[in-house]
């Protein structure tokens, strides 16, 4: 389990993670979701103990990590988001060093590499030196060195980055696997797919701040059943305003003179109204698409930004 | 044990770098031992071709072979036409012509020629050859200005031939005795009195250059090799295997401590590798290698720690290159690898003994020469141990205070 209670950190003027709470249960996968420099991986630096919170609380299995970080580390495993591996070493000879540095020892530790192996299917190639391997099969030996040692809580910091999909189809199952096992799994993603398919509990970061979470229908919810649409073209801006204005339940999300995006109910079947109503304020569409109400249209709506940029 | 085990598993997984670092000391000193490899002679001797045309008694003296590994020259008999010929080859350093009649020219105090050749493609020796032909002439002079009639008598013999009378032997004596006498107040007691005093210290023991430039070589070897081992951490940093180390429950100070003890054992073994050739190559007893292996190994230690502090300091890993080179090189200067500290100014020496691989250098010094129960050996020893601790201590301090996170 973790708990985190108002976390800060600040580096100088610059306010990485602001305020941050969450709480996080054995058994569960928690996403934090947020786009590239949102402070993701400044909270998991906090969570793992690298940086010290400026101020706010981070407690694994009940142990805090700035006071009693010996204890809270024990419980700990992280899969970073750089490939953290000796790529002189073989797989068999990283799984053992990550392990053995968490107190694996002797045959434990002989056998419990073997399973790891086994698990993220290295196995057959565990006496090959790690700058042999693919991209994909270095992601899953770094994920097996961060389970090495059957952590209680796994901080994930965006795992897939840079993975073919087969790959990153591998490792969201192993992720799930440490879900069964009971350990509770902090998830950092800016893959939208990753976030809605992986996790039970999710929260929405930018600018250092959760500002919505819950579960996917919760999220969900909070989007009304609204589809999101998108337009390309040339919008001029104060007509296209005053256009949409005169329709109600029509929520204007983003517009400049080369897009607009807004999100209302049923969109398919006003599609065309909607055209001609643009059309009528001088607008000129080159490309519409729609979208069903999803957490990538909640965060748009959040934030009035894509996730990706 | 295990960052230790991981660190020496990485190092064996790179052979060329191994072979490169126990390269360092062994092109260092064998370098060192092509340059000095007539250390235990007498250095350079000059080779006289004598032709003796003259064949005398005299002459043959004069030919008479000097020996001694002290005596500069090397004389030869020839015949002429082979000396003029090798010196022509340039075998010699010079060739010396006998005309003659050169021993009754001695003898009679007459003038007489000696030629000379010399080898032009040397430029010391054939000096040495022409200095010791006009000492020669000049004993010739002062021996006839003190005893010429004596000499002209001797060389002349008995009238009419057979042997001298013993008249003329006793006259002959008194001659020579009283012109000895007569310099006794020059010659006996000498002018200049020496006053032979024994030194209250050990007189030591001739040591070759090469033991001599030995702890400051090796000290250098270890130098560069901690400079090797210490861009290791950048290489952790950028892989982010140090990011992930610092979020186990093992403490900074561990992990640390595991990478300077792979650290050591790495220089150990190198070092173990380098004296057992010294030994055989410049003759280090081998009572004395254990200690200097384990001085080494602490040397070595101390000196990763530091460049291990200095790469902390560095903004990346290629200006961490740059700040340990501008660390390394004065330090050899300074610190008695390049010159030894008794060719150094005073004050600079004072200051290069102070330094790291100065405490080092002088600490192998003393142990290669026998004297490990010299106390400055255990200072040195002591500051070599707190600089290490020091060092680790400044290292841990910048990885904490983000080196590993920025």
């Amino acid at each position: 389990m973790i708990e985190i209670s108002n976390l800060t950190k600040q580096f100088q003027e610059l306010v990485a993670v602001d305020h941050l709470s969450l709480t996080a249960d054995s058994g569960t996968i928690y996403g934090l979701l947020g786009p590239n420099g949102a402070g993701k991986s400044t909270t998991i630096s906090c969570i793992s103990g690298l940086l010290v919170p400026t101020s706010g609380s981070v407690r694994i299995q009940g142990f805090d990590i700035v006071s009693d970080a010996k204890k809270a580390k024990a419980s700990l495993g992280v899969v970073p988001q750089e490939l953290a591996l000796y790529e002189e070493l073989s797989a068999r000879e990283n799984i053992s060093f990550w392990a053995g540095i968490h107190g694996m020892r002797g045959n434990a530790m002989r056998s419990r590499t073997d399973e790891v192996l086994q698990e993220v299917g290295l196995y057959d190639r565990s006496k090959e030196p790690v700058k042999n391997f693919s991209g994909g099969m270095k992601r899953r030996l770094n994920f097996a060195c961060g389970i090495a040692h059957r952590p209680k809580v796994l901080l994930c910091d965006e795992p897939t980055v840079g993975v073919d999909p087969q790959s990153r189809v591998r490792l969201l199952e192993l992720v799930e696997a440490q879900r069964f096992a009971g350990t509770t799994v902090i998830y950092t993603t800016h893959y939208m797919e990753e976030a809605e398919d992986l996790c039970d509990h999710l929260g929405i970061v930018d600018q250092g701040k959760i500002i919505a979470d819950g579960n996917l229908a919760e999220l969900r919810e909070l989007m009304g059943e609204r589809d999101l649409v998108n337009f390309t073209g040339t919008f001029p801006i104060e007509t296209t305003r005053e256009a949409l204005a005169l329709q109600g339940d029509v929520e204007q999300l983003a517009l400049d003179e080369d897009q607009l995006q807004i999100s209302l109910q049923n969109a398919p079947a006003r599609l065309a109204e909607l055209m001609g109503l643009l059309a009528t304020a001088g607008a000129r569409i080159q490309e519409t698409s729609v979208r069903q109400p999803s957490l990538e249209s909640l965060f748009i709506k959040l934030t009035g930004k894509e996730l990706r940029e | 044990m295990n960052g230790l085990k991981k660190d020496l598993l990485r190092r064996l997984a790179d052979p060329t770098s191994l072979l490169l670092w126990l390269g360092i000391p062994l092109v260092l000193g064998s370098l060192m031992s092509l340059a000095f490899q007539q250390d235990s002679g007498s250095g350079p001797k000059a080779l006289l071709l004598l032709a003796d045309l003259d064949r005398s008694k005299i002459s043959e003296m004069l030919a008479a072979p000097a020996g001694g590994p002290d005596v500069p020259v090397e004389i030869e008999r020839v015949a002429l036409e082979e000396g003029r010929a090798r010196i022509e080859k340039g075998e010699a350093t010079a060739l010396v012509v006998l005309p003659k009649g050169f021993g009754d020219s001695i003898l009679l105090n007459q003038p007489c020629t000696i030629e000379i050749v010399t080898n032009p493609a040397q430029t010391i020796l054939p000096g040495i050859v022409i200095g010791m032909m006009e000492t020669l002439t000049e004993a010739h002079f002062y021996a006839h200005r003190v005893l010429g009639d004596e000499i002209q008598m001797i060389a002349k013999g008995p009238e009419g031939g057979g042997f001298f009378k013993s008249l003329q032997v006793a006259s002959l004596s008194i001659g020579i005795n009283d012109k000895l006498q007569s310099l006794e107040s020059v010659l006996f007691p000498p002018i200049v009195e020496l006053a032979a005093e024994k030194a209250a210290i050990r007189a030591t023991p001739r040591r070759g250059v090469g033991l001599l430039l030995l702890p400051g070589i090796l000290v250098m070897s270890l130098l560069f090799i901690a400079q090797g081992l210490a861009d290791d951490l950048w290489v952790e940093k950028n892989a982010g295997t140090l990011r992930r180390m610092l979020t186990s429950p093992v403490s900074l100070t561990r992990i640390l401590g595991q990478k300077v003890l792979g650290a050591l054992v790495l220089m150990a073994g190198v070092s173990a590798i380098a004296l057992a050739l010294s030994s055989f190559a410049f003759g280090v007893s081998p009572s004395v290698l254990p200690l200097a292996l384990a001085w080494c190994a602490l040397t070595g230690m101390c000196l990763f720690t530091l460049m291990t502090y200095l790469v902390t300091l560095a903004t990346t890993q290629r200006t961490s290159a740059l700040v340990t080179n501008l660390a390394v090189f004065p330090m050899m200067m300074l610190g008695g690898s390049m010159f030894p500290f008794t060719s150094m100014p005073s004050t600079m020496a004072s200051i290069g003994k102070m330094t790291p691989n100065g405490l080092g250098v002088q600490g192998l010094d003393l142990i290669l020469q026998g004297e490990i129960w010299n106390g400055h050996l255990l200072t040195e020893a002591a500051g070599l141990l707190l600089l290490t601790l020091l060092f680790t201590a400044m290292t841990a301090r910048r990885i904490r205070n983000g080196f590993a996170v920025n």
